[in-house]
């Protein structure tokens, strides 16, 4: 259990969740908070460092996007966080602190990454559910929806009676848009867009404080997509739990989260509101990814995209590992690692963009840093 | 006719193409009431004579192809775009319909002429890693089809062609990766690979089946570039077929959208997603990502209802009509022919049948509702319609 050196937890309330109010106004709490974590695959010469000291905070009630291309750890980091990983993957370095809250208070944060094998089965529930992408092989081809819903119930709720569990799933199907007289089939009875619905369900359940999303609409067509994440959306301002919604997609999470995380080759490189990434990106990377996509209203503009391929893992180059495909690479970021930089926001205090331009005595930062006013 | 003052548009690549330049031109590709049914098993074990069922994957679907241009197919997963591409492209024998490649009718294609016209018209896939054979090199895929068709006549010439062809898809330096196995290569490079295998033959046409979907966002877009400089300067006719209609309004000049097997709105992919007139045009773009509209004039709710349509019972009427908000007693029991919604654009639906066509109509706009009594179209748009519903290149078609 580490709490030494903690930021005072606030017990303030949460920050109006819209995507305009990510606003750090009364700096809303902490959830999960990701302090330097680092996750290989393998040992020694061919180890995979694919999460590198990754520090990142998941607020209370929020909806933080995390982007970055195939193969930057992403999935590897939902899993470290979830207590997932399997071998040879396995956490190098690096706390992964829990805040739950009692009764309305914040207690003593846990380290996830140090529960027993008990702890663990409650804080993967009741604090922290996940979803990921392949719906079909997470759910069980032989058992009924109704059974599925249940049996986390069963297992965590032993005192409550039959009638009630399965009057919860009725709620709980209700909820996410699926009709009840479905709580008889089976998955393979079910399109894509209603199977992922299906543990989204399973997912709210035990009424976590968070949900970890990986890559859950990405085999869904984009009507079905926008049903599924409306109804999310719809779901965390009526339950308040946050999530982190895990996609390689950053026009799709621009235009749901409230803040987006960017992760390059195992590490995470920017993060600011949607609002902000979208109109002031740091990163040389992160404005890179916007200029990959084309937007499908607004004026057209031409499109630079990024030049060059992501990285071998196992043979980063040195220095900032994205340096190979900067147009803004300095000598500097050939040698060192970039320190990260808190960038104003205007009410917000959580634009961190790790990049020597913007460090001091490097380069002109183009944009104002918080500490110079 | 197209309006000759009409603006001309720049594609990604700077190219002014404008619409009467494509417009002019004979198509090379025209297909007509393209129709694909699939056979399929009775699952109901209750039914005592076993009936026929068919899944409609695509009804009745027309469209022509022109060289140096690109045309989109999008559509939800499941609307039968790929079905289109594959019975294009021969790799499957259509239920019925018409395909005249440069004024060549199908129906009397000899076998010859068949294996000719799949070499004329190319497929690309969405699945760079599969359409590679993982024991052979970038070499070998490269040269088959050029000794297959006997392009080239010795080894040494062979390997130089195969070294242009890379360096057309830009992949350099090229001596360095002929010989590469398909697992040394990233996606991107790939699927790279894939495109310069199809160029080998020298095509005329290119059906693109979703070739970025798999790949990195940030290699996508140098691949569509690629493709898109292709169509300009080996003057090839592009059918680009996905589910991102942001991508298609950027590499296209012209769009098709499909629902349940069969085209609901065609025209300029400019004006397709700007202002979609069919409402399921309307719902696809309300749906799609767009951070420039929810970050700017605010985040949206969509609220689509309704399912899938069924392609074994397809809806009466218009397909749409179970899910469209609009919907009137007649979409449920006729099905609605191509409404122009001005010169360079139709949609099949009633809404259109009235008065003015509601080319303004926002993404989001509801367009109006128009009383059923109203269905025959004014003069004036009944002649657009007739002239868009006239096969344009029948008159070329000879046997
Ligand atoms: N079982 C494994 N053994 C070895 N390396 C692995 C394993 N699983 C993942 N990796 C490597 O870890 C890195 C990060 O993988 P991860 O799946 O977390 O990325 P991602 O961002 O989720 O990618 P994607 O978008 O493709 O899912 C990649 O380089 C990957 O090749
Ligand atoms: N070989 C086949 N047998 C039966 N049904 C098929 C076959 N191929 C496609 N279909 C059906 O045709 C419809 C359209 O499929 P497809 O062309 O793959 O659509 P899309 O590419 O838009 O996803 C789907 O309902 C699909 O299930
Ligand atoms: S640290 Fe240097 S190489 Fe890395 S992104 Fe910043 S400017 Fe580019
Ligand atoms: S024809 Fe009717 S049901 Fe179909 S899209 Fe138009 S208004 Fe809707
Ligand atoms: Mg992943
Ligand atoms: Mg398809």
């Amino acid at each position: 259990m580490t709490s030494g050196g903690l930021p005072a937890a606030s017990t303030l309330a949460v920050a109006e969740p819209h995507h305009l109010a990510t606003a750090d106004h009364g700096a809303p709490e902490p959830l999960l908070e990701i302090r330097g974590l680092s996750v290989d695959y393998g040992d020694g010469q061919g180890a995979v460092h694919a999460v590198d000291r990754v520090d990142l905070v998941i607020r209370r009630g929020e909806a933080l996007g995390l982007a970055g291309e195939s193969g930057s750890g992403k999935s590897t980091l939902a899993h470290a966080i979830t207590r997932l990983l399997r071998p040879p993957a396995h956490v190098t370095g690096g706390e992964v602190l829990f805040y739950p809250r009692r009764s309305g208070e914040v207690v003593d944060a846990v380290d996830v990454l140090q529960l027993t094998k008990a702890q663990l089965r409650r804080y993967r529930w009741e604090h922290v559910a996940v979803v990921f992408q392949s719906a079909m092989n997470a759910l069980n081809p032989v058992v009924d929806i109704r059974s599925q819903l249940t049996d986390a119930l069963r297992a965590h709720r032993p005192d409550m009676k039959k009638a009630d569990r399965y009057a919860k799933a009725e709620e709980l199907l209700d909820l996410v848009g699926v009709s009840v007289d479905r709580l008889r089939s089976y998955p393979h009875q079910l399109s894509g867009g209603m199977r992922q619905r299906v543990m989204i369900a399973m997912a709210l359940a035990l009424e976590p404080d968070l949900i970890v999303m990986d890559e859950p609409t990405t085999a869904l067509d984009v009507v079905t997509q926008r049903q599924i994440l409306e109804k999310i959306e719809d779901l965390r301002r009526e339950l308040s739990f946050a999530y982190l919604f895990i996609t390689h997609d950053l026009s799709l999470l621009l235009d749901i989260a409230n803040a987006v995380a960017i992760m390059y080759a195992g590490r995470v490189v920017e993060i600011g509101s949607s609002q902000r990434l979208y109109e002031h990106a740091a990163h040389p990377y992160s404005q890179g990814l916007l200029q990959s996509f084309p937007p499908l209203s607004g004026p057209r503009r031409t499109l630079s995209g990024i030049p060059g391929f992501p990285p071998d893992l196992r043979a980063l180059p040195s220095g900032c590992p994205f340096n190979p495909r900067c147009a803004h690479a300095m000598d500097i970021c050939r040698v060192e690692y970039p320190p990260s930089t808190l960038l104003v926001e205007p009410g917000s205090t959580r634009h961190v963009v790790t990049c020597w331009r913007y460090a001091s005595g490097h380069s002109e930062p183009p944009l104002v840093k918080a500490d110079d006013g | 006719m197209a309006d000759p003052t009409a603006p001309i548009r720049l594609d990604p690549t700077g190219t002014s193409v404008s619409q009467r330049e494509w417009q002019r031109t004979d198509p090379i590709l025209h297909v007509e009431s393209l129709r694909k049914y699939y056979p399929v098993q009775d699952q109901s074990i209750r039914s005592v004579v076993s009936r026929r069922r068919v899944v409609r994957a695509v009804d009745d679907v027309s469209f022509d192809l022109y060289a140096g241009a690109s045309l989109a197919l999008v559509g939800e997963s499941g609307s039968g775009k790929s079905t289109v591409g594959r019975a294009v492209a021969r790799l499957e024998r259509p239920t019925s319909g018409e395909i005249v490649f440069k004024g060549t009718r199908a129906g009397s294609w000899r076998r010859s002429v068949l294996r000719r016209y799949r070499s004329d018209v190319q497929l690309i896939f969405q699945d760079p890693y599969a359409s590679l054979n993982p024991v052979h090199t970038v070499a070998y895929h490269l040269e088959r089809p050029l000794r297959i068709h006997h392009l080239v006549s010795s080894r040494k010439e062979a390997r130089a062609q195969v070294l242009s062809l890379l360096e057309q898809v830009h992949l350099t330096p090229a001596d360095q990766v002929i010989d590469k196995l398909p697992h040394e290569l990233s996606g991107g490079q790939r699927q790279r690979v894939a495109i310069a295998r199809t160029l080998a033959v020298q095509p005329s046409v290119l059906i693109a089946d979703e070739p970025v979907s798999m790949l990195d966002v940030s290699v996508r877009l140098s691949v569509l570039n690629l493709l898109s400089d292709l169509v300009r300067k080996k003057e090839l006719a592009l059918l680009y077929v996905t589910h991102d209609i942001a991508s298609a309004r950027y590499f296209t000049e012209r769009m098709l959208v499909m629902y349940a097997g069969e085209i609901v709105e065609s025209g300029p992919a400019e004006a397709v997603t700007q202002q979609p007139a069919h409402p399921y045009t309307q719902l696809l773009v309300a749906a799609a990502p767009d951070p420039e509209q929810s970050l700017r004039s605010g985040r949206r709710t969509v609220r689509a209802t309704g399912e899938n349509p069924s392609l074994i019972n397809p809806p009466s009427g218009c397909r749409f009509h179970p899910r469209c908000p609009h919907a009137m007693d007649v979409c449920r029991r006729e099905r609605p022919p191509k409404f122009a919604v001005d010169e360079t654009r139709w949609s099949a639906c009633w809404l259109l049948s009235g008065s003015e066509a509601k080319a303004g109509a926002s993404p989001n706009a509801a367009v109006r509702s128009q009383s059923a009594s109203s269905v025959t179209p004014p003069s004036a748009l009944a002649t657009a319609q007739e002239r868009l519903e006239e096969p344009t290149s029948w008159s070329v078609a000879h046997d």
